[in-house]
């Protein structure tokens, strides 16, 4: 098999998936409380006036929150609908081998979180309109917000392929996506501080953490390591994920 | 079927756990090296060369203690957001130091360990109203030294990667730097001797510069004489060094190649001098480096004195105002760290430098003139300040006051040490001969190095920056201009280490909303122009009411009259009037500020969801439409 056919298996998947997406009314109602969340934290909670600083601070930093409930809603699906239905016999009988359908599908929500993401963009028109915000740390956030989206949406394909039911897809996947944002969460930390956990374990807990590798990116600075984990974090959940729908067909 | 082992080997629980110790190990790996794009406009997070250079001598342990006051609502905005980019940077250094940089982060209250330990640490608290006090300074340990930054002014943001830097540097290298300072005017003062005593005189004191500069450095006294400066000496201050001889230049100028350091303060008239010694008549002619200028490409006229209108002084008495330039920061370089928050600078008589440094050395202009100056001959200075004054014609061109040089130096003595043909010398010609043969010189400077030149020696003295006066025994001295100062940051820059001389400023940019701040700019000056005719009127009224109490009659006089009444009544109406117009202006302001924060939080929070909806409804209309016609 080469390489050109395994992309096309890819490309093909996805965009069945991203289709479906778009067909339903679920993913604009998606899109539609995404943004109206963002923008109610930002202006409303995060004090994006009283802070007259043009940056985009107060809109980044509510991230790993929104992704935390909505990234999974996105997730839920991808497996355990094919599941429900029977579907997913059919899907890897068709001359597609497993892990081109779990990249495929995973490519395609992870663009219509992209979509969703691009649609925020009156916000930085705003900010340039203000003042002059430093647009570099701006890109490099959203390079960071984009990354993370997909390390949490990998998450949830892994839990989605767990279970037929995308309730119980969505609840053990926000569990983990938790668990991961609160590990480098600046109370956590400090409250670990004040039960004398030693400084190494602590600093080794938040670096396993979605917040602390973000942080760098939401001050401008495109660090390898950073990069290196949210795609490791990708690499490995779809993997898993490989290894789930393996056995579930095995098992049959 | 081997193939197939494989993969359900793979494809199994024990895959998944190797899996996750790759993933572990592929962490692991990429945070070895430091790769890593600063995208932020000022490249706020890359270190400079200076400082990486520095945390590369670091051997042992170093503990930094970062004290600041934190969730006090006594603390400024601003300052919070300078001590989280304090933060940030000392994070910064943490991970380029590999692990030998501990940082911890105090936060000093009223009666707790965090306050004693920053009294300890001489970290001391900056007061901002009358209840309130915080705490912004740096504490460095690196084995038995100790330094530290009392307090990080947020003015000097700009410089605070010099900063911390250059405290690091202290504490790993705590001696105290030697200064050589070599001057033909008697800034040691005088010891009075038996001689002096006969003829009335008083023993001098030494100035106040030397004074201070003891406190900080072991100054060296160096005589004007010497064929060779000291090797302890790190910097050398040269302070009008009238008639010095080619053998002294030929000292220096190997002192330099060594990597020394060097201030110059050259003089084509030293008032002080004149003043200093009455009895000899008056100042006898300037002081320069020739034989090195000429090397780096630089003149500087030692007869000619320079005259600036536009920088008068008017603290002095009139016949020299036009000799006495008095620096305002226009004419100072700002971004440089060594003229960093110097607000004036006073010279007094000073040259200036002129010529384009020879290939190799680079020129910055620190200090510099007015356009409207020029050149009047010392001679005439000397003969009459106000004749002198008439000679005087503007130029259109700004003249160099101060400069500095750097780079690598070339001799200035290709031909090695300056003959001299006295007769002692020709008497130990064979031995000398011997030692030019043993001692060789060096040709060209092995490292980078700076020389800083001023066009003027008296600003040294206490006259042009301080006031001092006896009382009793002591002496209170008040500062007025920034001359010592300049000394002192020169001087810090300059024994410092070398990685350090180079190092950039670091500007951060405010970004504030702008379009808000306009905003209330304008409304802050129609509420002005307000004022301003609520005061006129209210001066108007006044006047009519004086003219009306003079009108009257003397026994009249503690009662009003009707008249009087009526434009009080008149100037209440005005008070009122003026008062509901300044509410009204705020009021109006605020609409103003508060519709537009309302128009975007509509924009942004409501217009793109609308559009979603749209678009969605739009597509599932035609989408049916398509499957209904099917």
């Amino acid at each position: 098999m080469n390489l050109a056919e395994a992309l096309h298996n890819i490309q093909c998947i996805g965009r069945r998936q991203l289709g479906s997406y778009f067909n339903s009314p679920v993913a604009y109602v998606f899109i539609v409380i995404f943004l109206l969340l963002a923008g109610f934290f930002t202006f409303m909670v995060g004090g994006f006036f009283q802070r007259d600083q043009a940056s985009l601070v107060a809109f980044f930093m509510w991230h790993p929150w929104l992704f935390l409930v909505l990234v999974p809603a996105v997730g839920m699906g991808l497996w355990a609908e094919e599941r429900r239905l029977g579907t997913m016999e059919l899907l890897l009988t068709m001359p597609v081998t497993a892990w081109q359908a779990i990249v495929g599908k995973f490519l395609a929500a992870w663009v219509f979180l992209a979509v969703t993401l691009a649609l925020t963009f009156p916000v930085w028109i705003t900010v340039n309109y203000l003042g002059e915000p430093d647009n570099g740390v701006i890109v490099c956030s959203y390079i960071g917000s984009l990354l993370m989206a997909g390390a949490c949406l990998s998450i949830s394909t892994m839990t989605s392929a767990l279970t037929r039911n995308q309730v119980v897809s969505f609840i053990i996947s926000i569990v983990i996506i938790l668990l991961l944002i609160l590990a480098g969460f600046p109370p956590v930390t400090e409250l670990l501080k004040s039960w004398d956990v030693p400084a190494g374990l602590i600093s080794l807990i938040a670096s396993t953490s979605i917040m602390t590798h973000f942080e760098g990116f939401q001050k401008g600075v495109l660090d390898l390591r950073d990069v290196v984990y949210f795609l490791s974090v990708m690499g490995f959940c779809l993997f898993t994920t490989g290894v789930i729908i393996r056995s579930l067909r095995s098992g049959h | 079927m081997k193939n197939r082992n494989l993969e359900t080997f793979l494809y199994s629980t024990l895959g998944v756990l190797i899996m996750f110790g790759i993933v572990v190990a592929v962490n692991l790996i990429a945070g070895l090296p430091r790769t890593r794009v600063d995208l932020t406009a000022e490249k706020l997070y890359t270190l400079s060369d200076g400082t990486l250079s520095i945390l590369s001598k670091l051997d042992g342990k170093l503990k930094i203690r970062f004290y600041c006051t934190q969730d006090d609502p006594a603390m400024p905005v601003s300052w919070a957001n300078y001590a989280r980019r304090v933060e940030d940077l000392l994070a910064e250094y943490r991970k380029v130091s590999g692990g030998k940089i501990e940082i911890e982060k105090l936060n000093p209250q009223p009666d707790t360990d965090a306050e004693d330990f920053a009294a300890m640490d001489n970290v001391t608290p900056r007061q901002i109203d009358l209840a309130n006090s915080v705490y912004m300074g740096l504490s460095f340990t690196y084995l038995d030294a100790k330094t530290s930054i009392p307090f990080l002014p947020i003015e000097r943001e700009k410089f605070l990667e010099y900063d911390i830097s250059r405290a690091i540097a202290q504490v790993i290298n705590p001696q105290r730097p030697t200064i050589g300072l070599m001057s033909s005017l008697p800034v040691f003062g005088m010891q009075m001797n038996p001689f002096m005593m006969q003829m009335g005189q008083r023993g001098q004191e030494p100035w106040l510069f030397v004074t201070e500069l003891q406190r900080d450095f072991n100054l060296k006294q160096v005589q004007m004489d010497v064929d060779k400066i000291d090797d302890d000496i790190k910097v050398l201050i040269v302070h009008h060094p009238k008639n010095i001889s080619e053998k002294t230049q030929f000292a220096i100028d190997q002192f330099l190649m060594r990597g020394g350091r060097l201030i110059a303060f050259l003089d084509p008239y030293a008032w002080t001098e004149g003043r200093r010694n009455p009895m000899m008549g008056g100042a006898q002619g300037g002081s320069t480096l020739d034989k090195l200028l000429s090397a780096w490409g630089l003149t500087f006229e030692n007869n000619k004195v320079l005259a600036d209108r536009r920088l008068r002084n008017p603290g002095v008495p009139p016949e020299f105002q036009l000799f006495v330039p008095s620096l305002t920061p226009e004419y100072i370089k700002q971004d440089e760290i060594i003229c960093a928050q110097l607000d004036n600078v006073m010279f007094g008589w000073p040259g200036a430098f002129s010529g384009t440094p020879v290939e190799g050395l680079k020129m910055d202009v620190l200090m510099q003139s007015s356009p409207e100056a020029g050149f009047v001959d010392r001679f005439l200075v000397e003969m009459s300040p106000e004749g002198a004054a008439k000679e005087f014609k503007p130029g259109d061109k700004q003249m160099a006051l101060a400069v500095r040089l750097s780079g690598k130096f070339k001799t200035a003595f290709p031909n090695g040490k300056p003959k001299e043909s006295t007769d002692e010398d020709k008497k130990d010609e064979n031995k000398d001969k011997k030692d030019e043969k043993e001692a060789e010189f060096l040709k060209e400077s092995k490292e980078a190095t700076s020389v800083i030149l001023v066009a003027d020696a008296d600003l040294l003295h206490e006259t042009f920056y301080a006031q001092v006066q006896p009382i009793g025994n002591q002496k209170i001295v008040m500062i007025y201009s920034g001359n010592l100062s300049f000394l002192q940051n020169t001087l810090e820059l300059l024994t410092g280490d070398s990685a350090l001389i180079n190092s950039r400023s670091r500007a951060t940019k405010s970004r504030n909303f702008t379009v808000i701040r306009e905003m209330r700019a304008r409304a802050a000056r129609s509420l002005q122009d307000q004022l301003q005719k609520f005061e006129q009127e209210r001066q108007e009224i006044q006047r009519k009411l004086n003219e009306l109490q003079a009108q009257k009659d003397a026994n009249q006089r503690f009662v009003l009259s009707p008249e009087q009444k009526a434009e009080l009544e008149k100037y209440r109406k005005a008070q009122a009037e003026t008062n509901r117009r300044i509410k009204e202006l705020s009021k109006a302001l605020r609409r103003e500020e508060e519709s537009l924060e309302t128009r975007l939080k509509v924009i942004n929070i409501g217009a793109m969801p609308l559009v979603v909806t749209l678009f969605g409804l739009g597509y599932a209309l035609i989408n049916r439409k398509r499957t209904a016609a099917k």
